[in-house]
């Protein structure tokens, strides 16, 4: 049960695509020269991982995440950035946007939003400007794939943005780290493995749930390798799900 | 607005521990003895052993220490304010990660549903890995806590939907040692909370 991966994801040498540029792109920004912007943008299609990349982000760079939701006011959005930061509120929105500032500023922690359209949507994205300048603080935007279009009508934050990091659909090479993070008690071998990926069109949060199963298959055999004759006619994860919102 | 009567205007939320009291206490006063922080901090420093998070804080340059004559207490002055959050140093300086269930229960929100891999795999540092049993038994406690639901399909892995958010902080696991009279039926003797929070943040 000890399999916990010892060395995973260590910054510039990410087995996962997403989650290197990612992490590349936000560290360049927590490293960058004072002349330029900080803020950062990850977009694509639901379902690639950017919201599992930017959670190793939090993870690895201590940095604040919130995830905007559609009812966000921009008082809302303040309370969750101050909740996640474990700071009393103070009561006016001006009082609140001081203290999220202060607290990036001081803290030297990037802030990632997550869903980042619903903000856009309601025209309340230039609070991220506003917490932009107050603070000077890295910022990793995401959303999905129209995100950089719809930026484009606010000038203004369109104008800090220090790089647009598009999400990439898994490649073989992510399935094969997947399988090695996963399945660490019982082997997948490779051709199951193309099927999987085959299967689950590039979508790694599918590959995952995937290579979950075929494990879990493969210690209730009681096998220590699963290939596609031990695999057999299974039905794998492929969009319809019992699973969701699992991102 | 008088600076000197100004309330902190970044205030953490919930129970402190109390390195968070004197962390804060140390931000107000930006330059204080040890008495004078313990005074403003309400710590008892008979009590508490202040001084390895002291020491701790000057070997990693974040207070500064001035000895102004012999046998004057010593002045120290905050060098660097690194926000609301009180630094995590060993006594030699050396700066701590986040703890392993600090990390998972911020992981876990962003991940909403997921198995105890998914966990561990988005929650481990690189030279801190999360042991697949340490964060089993975290998601159980959780689950008994009602902040996670369990979630069952036939042929898949034990997965998790995250349900309750009470904050920034990790609902943390404590040992509390406790006297218990089983003539009496009454707990005669105890750990305090708070005593239990500083001795596992110590040891985290």
């Amino acid at each position: 049960m000890q399999q916990a991966p010892a060395s995973v994801n260590l910054p510039g040498k990410a087995p996962l695509a997403n989650v290197g540029l990612t992490l590349g792109a936000l560290n360049g920004a927590m490293n960058r020269p004072s002349h330029l912007p900080g803020i950062v943008v990850l977009y694509g299609p639901s379902g690639l991982g950017k919201s599992t990349a930017a959670c190793i982000a939090m993870s690895q760079l201590r940095a604040y995440y919130v995830q905007a939701k559609s009812s966000w006011t921009r008082k809302a959005v303040y309370q969750s950035i101050l909740k996640v930061m474990g700071i009393v509120p103070a009561k006016t929105i001006y009082e609140m946007e001081e203290q999220v500032t202060e607290q990036l500023a001081a803290s030297g922690r990037p802030l990632i939003v997550d869903e980042c359209d619903h903000l856009v949507a309601k025209g309340s994205i230039e609070i991220v400007r506003d917490i932009y300048e107050g603070s000077n603080a890295p910022i990793l935007l995401i959303g999905e794939e129209h995100l950089p279009n719809s930026l484009a009508r606010w000038e203004r934050i369109h104008n800090r943005v220090l790089e647009w990091v598009p999400a990439q659909y898994a490649d073989m090479d992510d399935a094969r780290a997947l399988r090695d993070l996963y399945c660490g008690r019982v082997a997948v071998a490779d051709d199951l493995l193309d099927h999987i990926h085959a299967q689950s069109k590039g979508i790694a949060r599918r590959i995952c749930v995937n290579l979950e199963r075929v494990q879990q298959a493969g210690l209730e055999l009681g096998k220590t390798e699963m290939d596609m004759a031990a695999w057999g006619k299974r039905p794998l994860y492929t969009g319809d799900a019992p699973v969701r919102g699992a991102r | 607005m008088s600076a000197v009567k100004a309330k902190p205007r970044l205030a953490l939320a919930g129970t402190l521990t109390t390195r968070e009291k004197l962390w804060a206490a140390m931000r107000e006063l930006k330059q204080f003895t040890v008495p004078e922080l313990a005074r403003a901090a309400k710590v008892d420093r008979h009590a508490y052993y202040m001084s390895d998070y002291i020491t701790g804080l000057v070997r990693a340059g974040i207070l500064n220490k001035e000895q102004p004559a012999r046998f004057a207490p010593a002045v120290y002055t905050l060098l660097r304010d690194q926000g609301v959050d009180a630094p995590r140093v060993r006594k030699d300086g050396s700066l701590v990660p986040d703890s392993a269930q600090e990390r998972m229960w911020k992981a876990m929100k962003v991940l909403r549903v997921f198995s105890v891999s998914d966990l561990v795999i988005h929650a481990s540092l690189p030279d801190a890995a999360i042991a697949a049993s340490a964060a089993r038994s975290y998601c159980q406690w959780l689950a008994r806590g009602k902040y996670l639901v369990p979630l069952s399909a036939p042929g898949d892995v034990q997965r998790y939907r995250f349900m309750k958010d009470t904050g920034a902080k990790a609902p943390q696991i404590l040992r509390i040692k406790q006297l218990y009279d089983c003539n009496l039926g009454k707990v005669m003797a105890g750990d305090e909370l708070q005593s239990a929070l500083d001795t596992s943040e110590a040891g985290s």
